[in-house]
């Protein structure tokens, strides 16, 4: 009788611990996909926030040629499941794309120095 | 006798609206003779034909060097090849040189001109494109190729001929056109922060890494040009002024614009003007 006992509760113990273990990893799993699929739309975001203003820059005719290299590499990083790299990526190509409409501001009345 | 008069009144009245035409703006005027005397004072001992040689007039060396390659020029076939194509009759039998007036030889130096009816600049190899659409046949590249090199053999035929581009007084869109050119040739512009003067204006003459900046003065006078580093690639080495401006855009780390597009054809108005009275040097060899 003893024995029937002991054997119950191991069996008991061992498949509440599976269940467990099985709960924990489903809820983690859970966690990665909705962490990633929260990266995914940041990066599509930030993606046309940049060629928003790489638009406003090639339409003042002041557009940098790093930005769309930027932005290839982006993708590809991006395509590679790197999304904190590829929204790097782009946080820098939109400042180029900044940069070039305020230089296209500074440079509205360009003259000779001579 | 009152209608001889009137038919002579007409015709000095048209003939003089010819020559008004054919007038070159004061404002422009002042612009070339303030920009031709910059480099005048700049490097006293050239001449202004002397900057059409542009590096090489600045540096004995780099002189002998090119001397050394125009002996034995790399880019005759091409423009034997660019002779062939432009007498080569379209399907309807008409040539290029119908689209042209005042000879094939005269054409180069007048080059970009101010088209009226279109309202806007067209540059020499815009021309033989339009040609070849007027005539039915199919467009064809615009920097390198057949393109340019039906460009070198009009400069080739044009050689010694001087540069007369004109903007036309009382025009204000062929004015603003030429204004839109000016600007674009001293903003700074790309990651570089530098425009098209800064190096070729300010810097004329000083080295750049292992090469020497040639002076703005000069630099359409040789053009479609073979450059030695265009052969290495791909291509046969001649690209025209708007493939040019494209790579110095690409080295400054700007977006370069389409070519035979408003932006490069005002630059080239703009960039040509201020050559006017320089005589063209044929075609002719660059790094």
């Amino acid at each position: 009788m003893k024995k029937i006992l002991s054997i119950t509760t191991i069996a008991l113990a061992l498949s509440f611990l599976a269940i467990q273990t099985s709960c924990t990893q489903d809820d983690k799993g859970n966690g990665q996909t909705s962490s990633k699929s929260a990266k995914s739309g940041k990066y599509a975001s930030m993606l046309k926030s940049v060629k928003a203003e790489q638009k406003k820059a090639r339409k003042a005719g002041f557009e940098w040629n790093t930005i769309r290299k930027l932005i290839k590499s982006a993708a590809k990083k991006h395509k590679a499941g790197k999304d904190n790299a590829a929204i790097k990526l782009l946080k820098k190509a939109k400042g180029h794309a900044i940069l070039g409409q305020k230089q296209a501001r500074i440079e509205a009345n360009a003259r000779p120095r001579f | 006798m009152k209608k001889i008069i009137t038919t002579i009144a007409a015709t000095a009245l048209l003939s003089s609206t010819a020559v008004f035409s054919a007038q070159q703006s004061p404002i422009v005027q002042a612009d070339i003779n303030a920009f031709q005397k910059h480099f005048n004072r700049s490097f006293p001992k050239l001449s202004l034909n002397n900057f059409s040689k542009g590096p090489y007039a600045m540096n004995e060396d780099k002189k002998s060097q090119f001397d050394a390659i125009m002996e034995f020029p790399p880019f005759e076939d091409h423009v034997e090849k660019g002779e062939k194509l432009w007498k080569t009759p379209f399907k309807n039998g008409k040539t290029y040189s119908s689209c042209f007036s005042g000879g094939d030889a005269n054409i180069r130096a007048n080059y970009p001109k101010w088209n009226t009816a279109k309202n806007k600049v067209v540059g020499l190899e815009g021309a033989i494109i339009n040609c070849r659409i007027k005539n039915g046949e199919k467009k064809i590249g615009s920097g390198k190729g057949k393109l340019a090199w039906m460009g070198a053999y009009l400069t080739a035929l044009a050689e010694g001929k001087t540069i007369n581009v004109i903007v036309p007084r009382g025009n204000s869109k062929a004015l603003a056109a030429y204004k839109e050119g000016k600007k674009f040739f001293y903003a700074k512009r790309g990651q570089l922060n530098l425009s098209c003067a800064d190096c070729h204006v300010y810097n004329a003459g000083k080295r750049i890494r292992g090469n020497t900046l040639s002076p703005a003065l000069g630099q359409t006078t040789h053009f479609p040009v073979w450059r030695g580093k265009w052969a290495k690639k791909k291509g046969d080495g001649f690209g025209t002024i708007q493939r040019r401006y494209g790579g110095c855009n690409k080295q400054v780390r700007a977006q370069p614009f389409k070519r035979q597009k408003d932006q490069y054809n005002n630059l080239e108005f703009f960039h040509t003007v201020m050559n006017n009275g320089m005589k063209i040097s044929g075609v002719e060899y660059r790094e």
